[in-house]
């Protein structure tokens, strides 16, 4: 599992890293039991507090995505199957590009009709995600 | 487990000891070449008219000379009053500065007993004499000033190490307790000239001016009541120097 | 306006009223710090804002001319040797070693000075950072003597680090290595850590708590989530000649934007302020949280304001 996070992103980095952990859950990089890596490990990789990981956990764990396993760590739960994820996750990725779309005075018609016109235009929307 | 705490005294001393140790060495050295020029210059001139080589008076207040340079040794490289490297470790300042003073000690006994043991050695191998004939003046209670010439005993040995020990503390004073020491020390130096350029007829030769609390004294209760008096002074110079350093 | 009180604590360090005059010339100026307990505490503001007379004072190693400090509970004018032995400290600027050292010997040095210092963390750190112990002390360039700084701070395990500029002359490796064994620090000993900085991006992933110095006043501190959510950024725009709101509080920043826009950086609750903006005419395109570095411009700005 890779996380990267951004610091000019708009969304505090737990929920950056919760996004993450949901993003590997959809593209099946992680599946229900695999560990998650450790507080410890995850917050020296990408040079983070300590708290803010272990916060992100705790999110994700109230949201049973995972659950901890006393003296072993944290691990993918049942409900961090893919399906149930992916509709959390499309609806995270609507509410930012819906956010923007307001700032340019754009309506949610507007977006929807533009996703759509993009979409057909492009078999498998792959590369232009930017 | 251990801890956190204040280093012990014990663990600073013997660091420092170590440490300042370390920081001599170049300054060894040194010591150790000008020793051998000498022994090399005093072995070809003496031996050439043969002569034995007896232990030099001079040498003693040469040896002194040590106690003065040494202080400025042992506080290279520490900024007492601009942020020293001491100051940051867990130790209260006035202590580490004695601790530190006493470590410098240490080592300039050790130099002062290995260059005295040398000479002595030299003069004992080629048969010449430990202890010398001195003439020297001396003040009364009446303030006259006679003449005196003695044969030092054998506790005048023990001088280079006392002489050593005093320069030692009121230079390590000086060094510890004032900003610009050799500023000072300059300063001191130079009004003392112009005091006695200007005083010169009223006053007597300054080897007298010393006798009183002189170092090489020709009486061992006069000798050891100078060398107390002029520690003790010493010592007081290092702890109100050391003070301007205190915590809490 | 701003918030410069954290409440109740526990605290690793609270300072009430701290002042320091060189000269007469203020250089600490009624400081009440507070460092929670577990808190990574970025201190920012520019050079000559206090920042290093504050951990300097402390350590113990400045005495404050008015106020006080207490330093994981201890008092560091009169147990200076206390807070040190539990401290770890990364001095301003590389000065100060010495010079003729080794760097294994000046380790070696440090190590008879802490009871609480590991050697093998010494090593693995000295290995992170690439701090060579064959080398001179005095011949380390400025980010080497900087990584060994950070090796002789971290080394005894403190339960407090205090870091003035700990990125100063690092080169951007060298910088991240040493975030990422900051961030194994906290995970292991849960200490706290004040870091002083005027770069304050570089250490945003570790920041909890922020604290902003100007000219030897603390103008602001807060914890960092509090920050987010009070301190945003309102773009909005509203008919021909609208001014925005007469009355709206804690503005900190209030300029023209492209046309009609009008965009503001606002201390207060988001719905206050968009509503306050809705009621004067406008509407309000854009809220955003600001970047860390760029609140902390937005907070010295409000000094210059008030």
């Amino acid at each position: 599992m890779r996380i990267s996070i951004n610091p000019a992103d708009a969304r505090p980095i737990y929920v950056q890293i919760m996004d993450e952990v949901r993003r590997a859950l959809v593209v099946g990089a992680l599946r229900p039991e695999d560990p998650l890596p450790s507080v410890r490990q995850l917050a020296s990789d990408l040079r983070l507090n300590p708290n803010t990981v272990a916060q992100a956990y705790r999110e994700l764990e109230r949201e049973g995505v995972v659950y901890v396993r006393r003296g072993q760590g944290t691990f993918v739960g049942e409900r961090g199957a893919a399906g149930a994820e992916r509709q959390r996750l499309a609806r995270a990725v609507a509410e930012r590009a819906l956010l923007d779309a307001h700032r340019h005075g754009l309506s949610a018609e507007d977006l929807v009709e533009a996703v759509r016109t993009l979409a057909a235009g492009q078999a498998q929307p792959s590369t232009a995600d930017a | 487990m251990s801890r956190p705490r204040p280093t012990p005294l014990v663990a600073v001393l013997s660091e420092q000891v170590r440490a300042v140790g370390l920081s001599l060495r170049p300054g060894a050295a040194l010591l150790a070449a000008v020793l051998a020029l000498v022994t090399g210059v005093g072995a070809s001139t003496a031996l050439g008219a043969g002569q034995p080589l007896d232990f030099p008076d001079e040498a003693r207040l040469l040896i002194g000379a040590l106690g003065f340079l040494l202080p400025f040794a042992v506080w290279r490289g520490e900024k007492l009053f601009a942020g020293a490297w001491l100051w940051t470790l867990p130790v209260e300042r006035r202590t580490h500065v004695l601790a530190k003073v006493a470590a410098g000690w240490v080592w300039l006994m050790l130099a002062v007993g290995l260059v005295v043991a040398w000479l002595a050695g030299l003069a004992l191998g080629t048969g010449g004499e430990l202890v010398a004939t001195a003439t020297g003046t001396i003040a009364d209670a009446h303030g006259r000033i006679t003449a005196v010439r003695w044969t030092e005993p054998a506790w005048g040995l023990a001088a280079p190490f006392t002489i050593a020990t005093i320069g030692y503390l009121v230079v390590s004073a000086l060094v510890v307790g004032l900003k610009r020491p050799l500023w000072w020390i300059a300063g001191g130096f130079l009004a003392a000239c112009v005091l006695i350029e200007v005083l010169d007829a009223d006053l007597p030769p300054a080897r007298v001016l010393l006798a009183p609390f002189g170092f090489v004294l020709p009486n061992l209760a006069w000798w050891a009541a100078a060398t107390a008096a002029w520690t003790s002074l010493g010592l007081l110079a290092v702890w109100l120097a050391a003070s301007r350093h205190r915590e809490g | 306006m701003l918030p410069t009180s954290l409440g109740e604590g526990p605290f690793a360090v609270a300072t009430q009223g701290l002042t320091k005059r060189y000269a007469r010339e203020p250089a600490l100026n009624g400081v009440d710090l507070q460092i929670p307990e577990g808190a990574v505490y970025v201190l920012a503001g520019p050079n000559g804002a206090g920042k290093s007379t504050l951990i300097r004072s402390l350590l113990g190693l400045a005495r404050p001319d008015a106020g006080r400090a207490t330093v994981l509970g201890l008092d560091p004018r009169t147990s200076g040797p206390e807070v040190r032995a539990r401290t770890g400290y990364v001095p301003e600027g590389a000065g100060g070693a010495y010079g003729w050292m080794r760097v294994g010997r000046l380790l070696q040095h440090h190590a008879a000075y802490y009871a609480t210092w590991d050697r093998d963390y010494a090593g693995r750190l000295s290995r992170a950072l690439d701090v060579r112990p064959e080398r001179r002390v005095g011949a380390l360039s400025k980010g080497q003597v900087r990584r060994l700084q950070l090796v002789l701070a971290l080394a005894h395990r403190p339960s407090l680090l205090l870091l003035d500029e700990p990125t100063d002359g690092l080169d951007p490796a060298a910088r991240d290595e040493a975030l990422g064994l900051l961030s194994e620090h906290l995970a292991d000993t849960g200490g706290s850590v004040l870091i002083s900085t005027h770069l304050p991006h570089e250490v945003d992933g570790l920041a909890d708590h922020l604290g902003v110095l100007r000219g030897g006043r603390l103008v602001a501190q807060a914890p960092r989530e509090r920050l987010e959510r009070m301190l945003r950024v309102y773009r909005a725009e509203g008919p021909d000649g609208w001014v925005g709101p007469e009355d709206l509080s804690g503005v900190i920043d209030r300029r023209a934007g492209v046309g009609r826009e009008l965009r503001w950086t606002v201390w207060g609750e988001e719905g206050e302020v968009v509503a306050r903006i809705a009621a004067s005419g406008g509407a309000v395109r854009d809220v955003a949280r600001l970047p860390f570095e760029d609140s902390v411009l937005a907070l010295l700005r409000a000094k210059e304001a008030s």
